[in-house]
């Protein structure tokens, strides 16, 4: 096993854990916190597979800015002193965990069906030819340039449509 | 004119009506919030979005002189696209001139309103056009905002917000299935293209990762077209939601929903048939016959609906699962029907509730054939267009849906639908028989229905009779409308083959 691989299942079984610790977690400023130990993790393996730009996007727009909304949003409301359960019986829980474990199964049991594919090193000639900004660049402004309008249009419906639930207005 | 998506220019011509709906919608945004007349802006904004609708119309009429070079544009332009187009536009018409008296009764007579509707019809439009999986992601996903936003708008009422917050968490939950799927299967196949993927994916050779993809898109989609056992959020947020806006989330979003199933499924993988034809057999079967069981024991008539809306879901799912030109005909002709049908339905229930939406119930209804025989009239011929009596557009277009999945292969699914409908009578008719054979229990007050409502139901039977007695112009459109995106030779061996199968 090389370094590489070392450090991608060190990251990658930290980004499982952390998420998981996330949703088990009863305090919401505990849940975002381990979301920012997940989001990290992902960052760094954008690291190991060459992709420095998306990784700092990552740690600067993730793991910071909406995270940062986040715990602001928690405290201001004074979320995280009602510990209702979700899951309510213990038979519930046994039918979402088992429905759960035999999802997981057929994963597993799917992709061990699949088999490898040769490593192909896609990254390096597009780095080498447009450096790391260019490579995300290049496509989101060209080929998917209708994609990032309509995101732009789908940002202002969320926006209009949360002032118009939020303010109570008289007619 | 030549559509090239190589000139990145050329993607502006091609999202012409959409684009055209977008600039006015952002328009009127700037109207509402500079508004200085005495009352609210609310009236004078949703004249000026029926303008903005026929604009699009106008430029969605422009596109079908217009040709595209190649198959693999991000970007559709084809008559399927257009046809579905028109439904949208025609529906969200028809809502804008049915919710005016509505919103001014409830006290929501704001702008926003018909704003968002505007935006949720371009996210449908977008939709029904995109050969990319993101793309039809984002439509989703503006749709559903919007949708979301209208669901809750009567933000004085529990019942409404209860509403918005189940359409919300399921829709999200919904979207998440739907992004997981097509990541996979843009990991299975290299590409979100779905006319790059459509050459790339051949039967046969399926990895465990697109089978995986596809089943997820196929849970996704169960959820948006509200599909049994995926409905459970349908009758609620029906019920909450305000009533104009539930006639358009019965009509128009379950035909942008089922626009991209049709896109994704029956053209871009249409040579997987065999691999998803048995889950969405099953999903079919269950959509037909659960909810018009559970529909016998409603006793509100916005519930009643929303139940028949989901098993119309199942009817079209029969259309889709047909997946020859034939089926895909029948499900824009059944379209158009429905939508009129069910718009006019709801128009009437809107009208009868009265302020506060406070007669919903059956009972309310009793004796309305003779204290109001107009509204009584319009209800009873969409309900017995619902139920697919002659001689409505309901009967001839269960009848070619009929047609369609005998010709492709599965009489099993003809004579499930065949059954359905005999046991959707039931409640349809109970509610013609309340009106029309018992005594009023309290008489209703004056209704009020002013010009535009009169004018939108007035059409909505229009089209119901037209459909119905002269259905062949309607429908030799939908074939044009759909010639050549099905592989049709492939197509036919692979239904043998799935015939000999069994």
């Amino acid at each position: 096993m090389s370094l590489i691989q070392l450090v991608f299942y060190f990251f990658a079984s930290l980004a499982v854990a952390s998420s998981l610790l996330m949703i088990t977690r009863r305090s919401p400023v505990y849940s975002a916190m381990f979301l920012v130990l997940t989001l990290f993790s992902l960052a760094a393996i954008f690291v190991v597979l060459d992709a420095h730009f998306l990784a700092a996007l990552q740690v600067i727009l993730y793991a910071g800015a909406i995270l940062v909304l986040f715990l602001f949003v928690i405290m201001l409301l004074n979320l995280g002193y009602d510990f209702e359960p979700d899951v309510r019986g213990r038979f519930a829980l046994v039918v979402a965990g088992g429905v759960g474990l035999v999802l997981l199964a057929e994963i597993v049991a799917l992709l061990s069906g699949a088999e490898e594919l040769p490593p192909v090193d896609l990254v390096t000639p597009l780095l080498d030819a447009q450096g790391a900004i260019g490579a995300v660049a290049e496509p989101l402004f060209q080929n998917y340039v209708v994609a990032l309008e309509i995101t732009g249009v789908l940002l202002l419906v969320a926006m209009v449509g949360a002032v118009v639930i939020a303010k109570r207005r008289t007619v | 004119m030549q559509i090239d998506f190589s000139n990145q220019l050329h993607y502006f011509w091609a999202l012409l009506p959409e684009t055209v709906l977008i600039v006015c919608a952002l328009l009127l945004l700037v109207v509402d919030g500079f508004w200085k007349g005495r009352k609210g802006p609310g009236r004078a904004v949703g004249s000026l979005s029926l303008v903005a609708l026929a604009l699009a119309a106008a430029a969605n009429y422009w596109l079908l002189g217009v040709a595209e070079v190649g198959t693999t544009g991000a970007v559709a332009i084809d008559s399927y696209r257009i046809f579905t187009n028109f439904i949208f536009l025609g529906a969200a018409a028809l809502t804008v001139l049915i919710s005016f008296d509505y919103v001014a009764r409830e006290g929501i007579d704001l702008g926003e309103y018909y704003i968002l509707l505007l935006f949720c019809v371009v996210g449908m439009m977008l939709l029904a056009a995109s050969r990319d999986l993101i793309l039809i992601f984002l439509g989703f996903e503006l749709m559903s905002f919007a949708a979301y936003v209208l669901t809750a708008f009567k933000r004085d009422d529990p019942k409404s917000s209860e509403a918005g917050l189940k359409y919300f968490l399921l829709g999200a939950f919904s979207s998440a299935f739907l992004v997981y799927g097509m990541a996979l299967i843009f990991g299975a196949g290299g590409t979100t293209n779905l006319g790059v993927l459509r050459e790339i994916l051949v039967a046969g050779d399926i990895s465990p990762m697109l089978a995986g993809g596809i089943v997820l898109l196929t849970i996704g989609f169960a959820f948006k077209v509200s599909a049994v056992p995926f409905h459970v959020w349908t009758p609620d947020a029906y019920e909450g939601a305000p009533t104009p806006f539930t006639a358009f989330m019965a009509t128009a979003i379950k035909a942008g929903a089922f626009a991209a199933f049709i896109r994704i499924f029956v053209i871009a993988f249409g040579d997987l048939h065999i691999y998803w034809e048995r889950s969405i057999w099953w999903l079919a079967v269950l959509t037909m016959i659960v909810p018009n069981l559970i529909a016998l024991v409603q006793d509100d008539i916005k519930r009643l609906l929303a139940y028949s809306s989901i098993a119309h879901a199942g009817y079209l799912l029969v259309a889709l699962i047909s997946a020859n030109e034939s089926g895909m005909a029948s499900f824009l002709f059944y379209l158009v029907a429905y939508t009129v049908m069910t718009i006019g339905a709801f128009a009437i229930v809107l009208v009868i509730a009265g302020k506060n939406d406070r007669l919903q119930r059956i009972r309310d209804y009793s004796g309305l054939g003779w204290t109001h025989p107009w509204p009584a009239a319009m209800l009873a011929l969409f309900l017995v267009s619902l139920a697919g009596l002659p001689p409505t557009g309901g009967f001839i277009g269960k009848f070619y849906i009929l047609r369609a999945s005998i010709e492709a292969g599965y009489p099993n699914l003809a004579v499930i639908l065949a059954f359905a409908t005999l046991v959707s009578y039931w409640y349809y008719l109970r509610v013609i028989v309340s009106m029309y054979m018992r005594t009023a229990e309290s008489p209703l007050p004056r209704l009020e229905w002013s010009g535009s409502l009169r004018t939108a139901v007035a059409i909505c039977a229009l089209i119901t009779v037209f459909l119905g007695l002269l259905p062949s112009w309607p429908l030799l459109k939908a074939q044009q409308s759909v010639e050549g995106l099905v592989r049709v030779t492939e197509r036919v061996s692979d239904s043998f083959g799935v015939v000999a199968q069994r």
